[in-house]
């Protein structure tokens, strides 16, 4: 779908306005790309941060014995690192490209809810505040013990931490009244705001993962939200809901987590695989195959993926029924999650191919991804879950699932769309440098943990048996590799913008949508007049 | 502050906007309420309180 760009000249008369200048530009923006900057630069900050607590866990486990972290402050990074990257980064990264994509795709002026969508951010670095000081706070003087439970803060360890807890409490809600404000933003702009004549089922398939995305975060972040509610309750309120003590349940914590932690996955997975469905095209130079099936595979996705949770409980003493149910929906959802693989194969499929930066994302995303989906398959079955649990294997697993599936697809992005956003064309050798070092990194450091976990190492244990000495160290040194390309990421971005050669509107020959009809970069105020489509 | 875009909307598009909004947020805040036993339980621990 194309359109033609009568409005041109309307937006550069907007352009002459420019954009508010200072900080309130920033402060006070109602401007979706604006904002979208924002989110993704926090994301960023987030991802140091996040990259920084994994390096400590990972120079801890260069060897066995105790190195350098006491067992609390070890267990309190495994928590930080992953719910920095969680909430602080691949979400705030996906919303970011929403945020500038979507109304530019769709041919809207900005989002629905301009007003709501500054406020989205800014709840952002409040709560990234109190993240923080979660961890930080127990080195003061009575800020009691560290959050040693992970992300998943079951009870009743996490009835018993310190004050720490309560600060990741309020950081939780206040991160879940994010989502949800963004979620109904981009609800709201993708039915209202759409260019007269786009149908829903002619919006670019990035378009429609975050509708399902925004659609899922809705589903079940009021449920996480409870669930903390119930646990701040129970630590200082003298509720018993989880306590078995007062006739509570543990397990029942457990639940409404991955009810929520389960979906999260494909949250952050979803925005990804709309990427995906924008870069294959461009670099096959033919058309994406299945559109409508990808569609439906992305809804079979949510409605799945949220019916399936207790496949991350099954060692708590579930009945055969439960168990069986849940293990059979689990493997079910691997049918649309391949379906989806499968289709952006068959997009490439005798297509004129090339492989920029992007495109060598792309390529490497749905193998490694798939590779994730396998051992996610070994991981569904009960009986050979039950030896896999809480082993290194899980860890292998899931970071195969996430960074492929994620973190990779919006690093793809990044490079598809920075010369869009900036103007400038990043230095493409630079970035396939880039490329290589993170994915082979990536590969040495996750690789062996197959091995050790399998071998019976189990994870968030600061101490090793000394057999698995040789591939922890492997897995380390890459490890460090694999953090510190990161800053090449950064001095590319940094690059592109200062220096990049500018980049044309249509950046990629093959690319095909309303995004590439605006200039590069777009005027501050895109779209004032909707496109005409053209059909 | 308010960027141009506010003010391009029509009244009617921006009361559109608004009411969905309020259908979504009332939907979130229904799954907040609903979709967990937190009223039951704290029914049952007045209830065991005496009040």
């Amino acid at each position: 779908m194309t359109a033609t760009t009568l409005d041109h000249a309307h937006d550069h008369e907007h352009e002459h306005h420019g954009p508010p200048t200072g900080i309130k530009r920033w402060l006070f923006s109602t401007n979706h790309k604006d904002i979208g900057t924002m989110y993704l630069v926090f994301a960023l900050i987030m991802l140091f941060m996040g990259g920084a607590s994994a390096m400590l866990i990972r120079m801890e486990l260069f060897m066995p014995g105790l190195q350098l972290l006491e067992p609390d402050l070890y267990n309190n990074l495994v928590t930080n690192h992953a719910l920095l990257m969680i909430f602080g980064a691949v979400m705030p990264a996906a919303a970011g490209m929403a945020n500038w994509m979507i109304p530019l795709m769709i041919g809207a002026p900005d989002m629905a809810l301009p007003r709501m969508n500054n406020l989205s951010f800014w709840i952002l670095p409040a709560a990234g505040t109190m993240l923080i000081l979660s961890f930080v706070v127990p080195f003061f003087p009575g800020g009691g013990t560290q959050i040693n439970t992970g992300w998943t803060l079951y009870p009743p360890l996490s009835i018993q931490v310190g004050m720490s807890m309560d600060f990741l409490i309020f950081a939780i809600h206040l991160l879940g009244i994010s989502s949800v404000l963004a979620s109904i933003n981009i609800i709201v702009t993708i039915f209202n705001m759409r260019a007269p004549g786009m149908k829903l089922m002619e919006m670019p398939i990035f378009v429609w993962t975050w509708l399902v995305t925004a659609f899922l975060l809705i589903l079940v972040v009021p449920v996480l939200a409870g669930g903390v509610t119930m646990l701040l309750f129970d630590r200082h309120f003298g509720t018993s809901f989880f306590n078995a003590a007062g006739g509570g349940d543990p397990v029942l914590f457990q639940h409404l987590f991955w009810f929520f932690g389960h979906p999260e996955v494909y949250i952050l997975i979803l925005p990804s695989f709309g990427i995906l469905a924008a870069i294959i095209p461009t670099f096959s130079r033919k058309p994406l195959f299945g559109y409508s099936s990808l569609v439906g595979g992305m809804i079979a996705i949510m409605v799945i993926g949220m019916v399936v949770w207790a496949h991350h409980q099954y060692t708590v003493g579930m009945s055969l029924a439960a168990v069986s149910y849940f293990m059979i929906g689990t493997i079910i959802i691997s049918i649309p999650v391949g379906l989806m693989v499968f289709n952006y194969m068959a997009t490439m499929w005798k297509g004129s191919m090339t492989f920029e930066t992007p495109m060598l994302f792309a390529v490497a995303i749905l193998l490694m991804f798939s590779f994730g989906g396998l051992t996610g398959i070994m991981l569904a079955v009960v009986p050979a879950d039950m030896q896999y649990q809480d082993s290194m294997f899980v860890v292998a697993h899931f970071h195969y699932v996430l960074l492929p599936g994620a973190v990779f697809g919006l690093f793809a992005g990044v490079f598809y769309w920075l010369p869009k956003w900036t103007g400038h064309m990043y230095n493409e050798k630079l970035g396939k440098i880039f490329f290589w070092i993170n994915v082979i990194s990536f590969n040495v450091t996750f690789f062996p943990q197959h091995f050790i976990g399998l071998a019976g190492m189990p994870r968030r244990i600061v101490d090793y048996n000394v057999m698995f000495t040789e591939f922890n160290m492997i897995s380390s040194i890459a490890a460090f590799v694999f953090g510190l390309s990161h800053l090449l990421l950064l001095y590319i971005v940094i690059d592109t913008v200062r220096r990049g050669k500018q980049a044309d509107d249509r950046v990629w020959e093959g690319a095909k949508g309303l995004e590439w009809d605006l200039p590069s970069p777009p005027p501050f105020h895109s779209w004032t007049t909707a496109p005409v489509l053209a059909k | 502050m308010t960027t141009e875009m506010t003010t391009d909307m029509t009244p009617e598009l921006r009361r559109r906007n608004v009411r969905t909004a309020w259908l979504l947020a009332a939907f979130a805040a229904f799954l907040l309420l609903t979709s967990i036993p937190f009223w039951k339980g704290l029914a049952n621990m007045i209830a065991a309180s005496g009040l």
